[in-house]
């Protein structure tokens, strides 16, 4: 286990479940997240503006559970509050909460990528 | 192979489909699976979930509970609704692991979940559990299918009763098996009672109790009403039901037996009725019997009839058994009708019947139940165009008058039988020790006629014959006699009826018509080619056509003039079975020799039948010659067949001529040929030869023949 990487970003305890099953193809999945994260990041802010909370709430969802299977706890567990507020309607803690987000992701993009980088 | 594969048979691939909306999920999803070596078809929404379903037919479902358009929920219950595997594995993936969405989940029909974020090693040990419950209950079933079908060829079901003996539990099976309406899988007793027959409505309980408590085992059979209204036949095995050894009710399997009872019922029927007749067969007659002769009542008499139908076997063999079987139909028709409670009929074998007429008080009345008989016997019936005219023989031994066991009884009345048959049939006789000592002798007499056959034993004697204008030797007629190497010369009368009934006749005759045969040609090519050789066929030869192929061979063999073959055909041979008869004459005809009616004036054929014979002669027989010349007789019968032959353009011949006033009358009343001692006893062949040379002739005042 790499000490620099906060144990709460990777919980290593299903990325390694997964590696024993997929050995190295699990990096192919980690660069799809890589690339579709981001993505959905921006529609978060885009239906923030648009004020659609209950698009929202499902893109939180959707980001919860891929990240989540993918063993990226900390993004997973922002996400949820989000879900949850957005489904909620409890406006005022949505922009926090994306901006917790965005923060966990950039955190856990190193993280991977430093993974990716020793699988090599 | 993988660790998934292991679970599925060996050739077969396991089928996963995959729905989640989420793209890295779906992907993780099918990565992780085909690496376990599934084929795996994703998809992200429910609506193209439940059509890959139906196109696919997966054998497990993953199913993503929260999607956008319809949910996991939705999906999973329209999934169980078009699939016809109720048992088929489908495992929702729920973020939520509250209580209320698993119970959720599995309302909507999921075999299993798992939450996410999804753990994947533990992932593939719950696809793998799935798996492995799935073959586990297809087994099952397959099992119980088989256990099923079992329980329907043999016709078996279940009932159970609870302590109170009230209520009853059943199988499906228990309402279709045995037709009968009742709910489901359970009712009150009272509605089952309600169809077990009135009679045996106690048996039912009392078994039920008795079982409960007691503590026992008990076997019943009771009848049941079916809805078609139909009783069938219920065996039932109750035993007491326990659980944790604790005295629950009672358990029952039920079969139903209707069928095994019916052949049961049946077999027990055929080995005591004949199939033919449906008349109670020989064994019955033997029960009967036994009955009577055990009782020993001596205050009345049992008389026991043996009743043969004349030449049944005849027909039997010449027209087929179908004919047969319809003319023993026909007559246990006619002597059924004067059976009652003292008069029973029997059919024992082939043309064979038993009669037990008890509570007789004479022997007159047995006399005239036995002339009864005859009388119902004696008849022309017509089936298929054969015309077949029927008479009986009757055997009687009377009870206690004659007292031996069952059997002999019966061996007795046949054995009497078989002689009034021998006798020329249509009579009875009664069973007398002296019977006992003829048929001995009939069966030492049998075995030493087959050695005679062997041996050669039979000679030929020739009779000859003289046209009655001129007394020249027209011919002669062929007689045999057994040259017995102890008892000496036997004539034909003490052998030929039981030659004839034992089937022997036809080894000897055929023997009779190559020897006479072989003998006339070479008389013939000495110069005495005008000699007519006259031979004798048994009733028995014109059964089968054999006669029609041994003649043909014989002529050709012995290179006889066929013309010079006369055959001899009883009166009363050729009207057992006229058509069949006729059919065969015309073949020998055909031959080109002739053919001609022996004893004549004897039987009881018409003239109509006799206009059809293809015959050349008629002969008269010796009774309507030997009185003639004397008071009692003015000769009108013979002189009658005299004309009646000429008007038919018959030849007519007279046998048993002793007194020259026999000779005279036949001339007289215009008789072609005769023969008789008058001219000469038969004579061996060596003295034929002398009297051929040397002939005796009588001088008659002449007279102007009469020409027909």
């Amino acid at each position: 286990m790499d000490n620099n990487i906060p144990a709460q970003t990777l919980d290593f305890e299903v990325i390694e479940g997964l590696r024993s099953i997929l050995g190295s193809d699990i990096n192919e999945l980690f660069n799809d997240f890589l690339q579709q994260a981001p993505q959905e990041i921006s529609q978060l802010q885009t239906l923030f503006q648009n004020n659609n909370l209950e698009a929202l709430s499902h893109v939180a969802h959707s980001l919860k559970g891929s990240s989540g299977n993918l063993g990226v706890a900390a993004l997973s567990n922002s996400c949820v509050n989000l879900e949850l507020d957005a489904r909620d309607g409890v406006a005022s803690s949505i922009e926090s909460h994306i901006q917790n987000i965005e923060a966990n992701f950039e955190v856990a993009k190193n993280a991977i990528l430093s993974l990716l980088k020793k699988n090599d | 192979m993988t660790e998934v594969q292991n679970y599925i048979s060996e050739g077969q691939e396991l089928n996963i489909l995959v729905v989640d909306d989420d793209l890295i999920t779906r992907k993780t999803l099918q990565k992780v699976l085909e690496t376990s070596g599934c084929k795996v078809t994703a998809t992200a929404s429910g609506e193209e979930g439940i059509r890959l379903f139906s196109e696919n037919m997966p054998d497990m479902v993953l199913l993503d509970v929260m999607m956008p358009g319809i949910n996991g929920y939705e999906t999973c219950i329209k999934l169980r609704k078009i699939c016809h595997i109720n048992h088929l594995p489908i495992i929702m993936l729920t973020g939520l692991n509250d209580v209320e969405s698993v119970e959720e989940a599995f309302q909507a029909g999921a075999t299993d979940f798992i939450t996410k974020p999804i753990n994947w090693p533990l992932l593939i040990q719950r696809v793998k559990y799935a798996l492995r419950s799935y073959n586990l209950h297809n087994e099952l079933i397959q099992q119980q299918q088989k256990i099923q079908q079992a329980q329907q060829i043999a016709r078996l079901t279940y009932i159970e009763l609870d302590e109170t003996l009230e209520d009853i539990s059943f199988s499906e099976e228990l309402t279709t098996l045995f037709n009968i309406d009742l709910p489901n899988d359970h009712c009150l007793l009272s509605e089952y009672y309600d169809y077990i027959h009135r009679d045996d409505q106690e048996t039912f309980i009392d078994a039920l109790h008795h079982t409960f408590h007691l503590k026992q085992d008990h076997d019943i059979e009771y009848r049941l009403l079916s809805e078609n209204g139909e009783y069938l036949t219920v065996r039932q095995n109750s035993t007491p039901r326990y659980h944790n050894e604790q005295l629950t009710g009672v358990i029952a399997t039920l079969q139903d037996i209707t069928a095994q009872e019916r052949i049961q019922s049946l077999m027990e029927y055929r080995a005591h009725y004949d199939n033919v007749t449906e008349l109670p067969n020989l064994k019955s007659l033997q029960d009967a019997i036994n009955d009577i002769v055990l009782s020993e009542q001596s205050d009345s008499l049992t008389a026991i009839f043996s009743i043969k139908l004349d030449r049944f076997k005849v027909i039997n063999e010449t027209l087929g058994y179908d004919i047969g079987n319809r003319v023993l139909k026909i007559l246990t028709g006619s002597l059924s009708s004067f059976t009652h409670e003292h008069v029973k009929l029997y059919r024992t074998s082939g043309g064979s019947f038993g009669l037990i007429a008890s509570e007789q008080q004479q022997m007159d009345e047995i006399i005239e139940l036995a002339n009864t008989i005859l009388k119902e016997s004696l008849k022309t019936i017509e089936l298929d165009d054969h015309e077949l005219n029927l008479s009986a023989s009757i055997g009687i031994v009377v009870h206690p008058l004659e007292n031996s066991d069952n059997n002999s009884l019966i061996k007795f009345a046949e054995s009497a039988a078989s002689l009034a048959k021998q006798q020329g049939g249509n009579s009875y006789q009664f069973y007398s020790a002296e019977m006992q000592s003829q048929a001995q002798r009939k069966l030492s007499m049998e075995a030493e006629l087959r050695k005679a056959v062997e041996q050669e034993q039979f000679v030929l004697y020739y009779q000859p014959q003289v046209n009655t204008n001129t007394q020249e030797i027209i011919g002669m007629e062929a007689l045999i006699r057994w040259q017995h190497p102890e008892k000496g010369m036997i004539p034909p009368f003490h052998f030929i009826p039981i030659a004839e009934e034992t089937g022997i006749i036809k080894p000897i005759g055929e023997w009779v018509l190559e020897e006479a045969c072989r003998k006339t040609q070479e008389w013939h090519q000495q110069g005495h080619d005008n000699l007519r050789i006259g031979i004798n066929l048994s009733a028995r030869q014109l059964e089968n056509d054999d006669i029609v192929r041994f003649t043909k061979n014989t002529l050709a063999n012995t290179g006889i003039n066929p013309k010079m073959v006369e055959l001899e055909v009883t009166e009363s041979a050729a009207m057992t079975d006229f058509k069949k008869t006729l059919a065969l004459l015309h073949e020998l005809r055909d031959l080109g020799i002739t053919l001609s009616i022996d004893d004549f004036g004897t039987g009881h054929s018409s003239l109509s039948y006799l206009q059809q014979l293809p015959v050349h002669t008629l002969k008269i027989d010796r009774a309507f010659i030997k009185d003639i010349g004397t008071d009692s007789d003015d000769g009108t019968i013979a002189k009658t067949i005299v004309a009646m032959a000429h008007n038919l353009k018959l030849n007519v011949i007279a046998e048993g001529i002793e007194v020259v006033e026999h000779l005279q009358f036949l001339q007289q009343c215009g008789c072609d040929e005769i023969q008789g001692y008058l001219f000469s006893p038969p004579l061996r062949e060596e003295d034929f030869i002398k009297y051929l040379i040397k002939p005796k002739l009588f001088e008659l005042p002449r007279k102007i023949k009469s020409v027909s």
